[in-house]
């Protein structure tokens, strides 16, 4: 059985135009040229366009990116909101004019054209993510708890505001890479995942797949194990199972209720960086075993750091090939 | 003698106000502070280290558990400076040059303030020459440096270096700490101890504290 490998290519597509994450973060022309030379060294399955993929909607709704130097990620230094009522009438952006969504989207059209064969997909960011941006992970973890209803609502809301850009990316022809970092244990407990952020998460992977015609992938990141029903509540197609958690656990329950969900197992980042090829086979060898014989699973990485060695990558695609060779 | 369980309760919930209010009592009724500080709201919070250890507890939680500490501590820290009592320890805290994210340098923060430490927390992107002259001027004797960022990992032992450089090596103990840290990765650069997590910060910070006494 052949086992897809997958890297996930944000900021380390900068790596390829040997530009900062910053000046290829705002430029289209650079963003273009930083992912099309990515895809032609690992042609991976999903091109997420972007580099601080993150930040985007923050921005969009008025959120100040800080211009940073080196190889240091684009971040939001200052909360945009200061209560959590400001977050509860928060307008809609407008994909077309606010922040850099236009650009991200003209990007991904124009790589889709060189492209035809490749899944280019717009990075949507899960509403705890923009709360995260929007208010200080601090701050919506006291939030979280203390007004567990009303951070439940900001939550909401921003869920649905972000049809609007679900919206723009399907006229677009593109599709959506929906990702929600850190709503995860250790950051929520289960049980306040529950409560605050699952209502958000079913509501606006409903909208994504209303918009696109079908259901959209739940990139989340932290221990999802403990949460691996709920995530599967919300009608996902596609999960990562994360080094935070228990892989094991985690492919053979979804294998035994959900077996037509994909699943990406992500490699240890560390091992993805790490300069010695023995502990880099060690990495695959382990997910290969947690992954067997189902076929409902590719391996992946997390979001490869800026200064992982291609190299790297390439010698993982090509063990991963090696050593799942029957229908190679 | 006034009951100051619900001290350690409220801490332990994460109540600032009625930690704040408590202790405000306690101090007025003539309790030592550092009866307070050690009886009470040390053992809290360590409590605190134990649950999210256990996943009873998540960041949520520490943060507001450290929010009730650090609240009731404003009140006692005056009074235990005033009278000379010395903290377990005083620690430079930072998240290192080029890296800009702040939960988990804030919360070692938090949790080392909770656990009796002195804490000097010179916020993200922190220079070498930061850190050393944090060091200098609050004659610390522990430096913990946070790093979200594989970029920004070498920044770490470029820190180390700087301080050997300065000639100060030999005076603190250099804790790292951050999600892409290791182990393998501390004992590289040379560092004296790393945890990945808060509560794990504390421990080694107290462990030193215990070997340096």
């Amino acid at each position: 059985m052949k086992i897809g490998f997958t890297p996930a290519v944000y900021e380390h597509a900068a790596r390829f135009i040997g530009r900062t994450p910053w000046e290829v973060s705002r430029d289209a022309a650079l963003m273009f040229e930083a992912h099309r030379r990515a895809y032609l060294e690992y042609r991976h399955q999903v091109i997420a366009v972007g580099i601080d993929i993150y930040n985007l909607e923050a921005e969009a709704y008025g959120a100040k990116i800080e211009a940073c130097e080196g190889d240091a990620i684009p971040a939001i230094h200052r909360p945009l909101l200061t209560s959590l009522e400001e977050g509860l009438t928060l307008k809609p952006f407008d994909p077309q004019r606010d922040g850099r969504i236009a650009m991200v989207i003209a990007v991904g059209q124009r790589l889709k054209r060189e492209f035809p064969e490749a899944d280019v997909r717009i990075p949507v960011a899960g509403p705890f993510s923009i709360a995260f941006n929007l208010r200080g992970i601090s701050t919506l973890c006291e939030d979280a708890v203390l007004r567990a209803e009303d951070t439940a609502k900001l939550l909401v809301r921003l869920a649905e505001n972000q049809a609007v850009l679900c919206r723009a990316i399907a006229s677009a022809g593109l599709d959506v890479a929906f990702f929600e970092s850190a709503a995860a244990p250790p950051i929520l407990s289960p049980n306040l995942f529950r409560e605050v952020e699952l209502p958000a998460l079913k509501r606006i992977l409903h909208i994504a797949a209303e918009c696109l015609g079908h259901a959209v992938p739940c990139i989340m990141g932290g221990n999802t194990y403990p949460i691996l029903d709920d995530i599967l509540s919300t009608g996902t197609n596609y999960l990562v199972c994360n080094v935070e958690t228990n892989q094991a656990a985690f492919v053979a329950s979804v294998w035994r209720t959900h077996p037509h969900v994909k699943i990406r197992v992500n490699l240890d980042p560390g091992v993805v960086a790490c300069s010695e090829p023995k502990r880099i086979y060690r990495g695959v060898d382990r997910v290969l075993e947690i992954i067997g014989d189902r076929t409902n699973c590719v391996m992946g990485t997390g979001a490869l750091p800026l200064e992982t060695p291609p190299e790297n990558v390439r010698l993982i695609r090509e063990y991963v090939a090696h050593s799942t060779p029957c229908a190679a | 003698m006034i009951d100051m369980k619900p001290l350690y309760e409220a801490v332990l919930k994460g109540d600032a106000a009625t930690a704040r209010a408590l202790t405000e009592q306690a101090l007025a009724s003539g309790m030592e502070p550092i009866t307070v500080v050690k009886e009470f709201m040390v053992p809290a919070m360590d409590e605190v280290g134990r649950r999210f250890e256990c996943n009873e507890y998540f960041v949520p939680e520490l943060l507001l558990a450290a929010r009730a500490m650090k609240a009731a501590l404003e009140l006692v820290r005056p009074l235990l400076v005033k009278s000379g009592v010395e903290p377990q320890g005083r620690v430079v805290v930072g998240t290192v040059r080029g890296d800009l994210h702040d939960i988990g340098k804030n919360l070692v923060a938090a949790m080392l303030e909770g656990g009796g430490f002195e804490v000097v927390d010179l916020g993200v992107n922190v220079t070498p020459e930061k850190f050393i002259e944090a060091v200098k001027a609050k004659n610390a004797n522990i430096v913990a440096l946070s790093a979200l960022l594989t970029t920004t990992m070498p920044a770490m032992r470029a820190t180390i270096e700087a301080f050997k450089a300065a000639g100060l090596r030999d005076q603190v103990k250099i804790f790292v700490g951050g999600a892409p840290i290791t182990q393998k990765f501390a004992d590289d650069i040379g560092a004296d101890g790393y945890s990945e997590n808060a509560p794990g910060a504390v421990t080694l910070a107290k462990v030193h504290a215990a070997r340096a006494a």
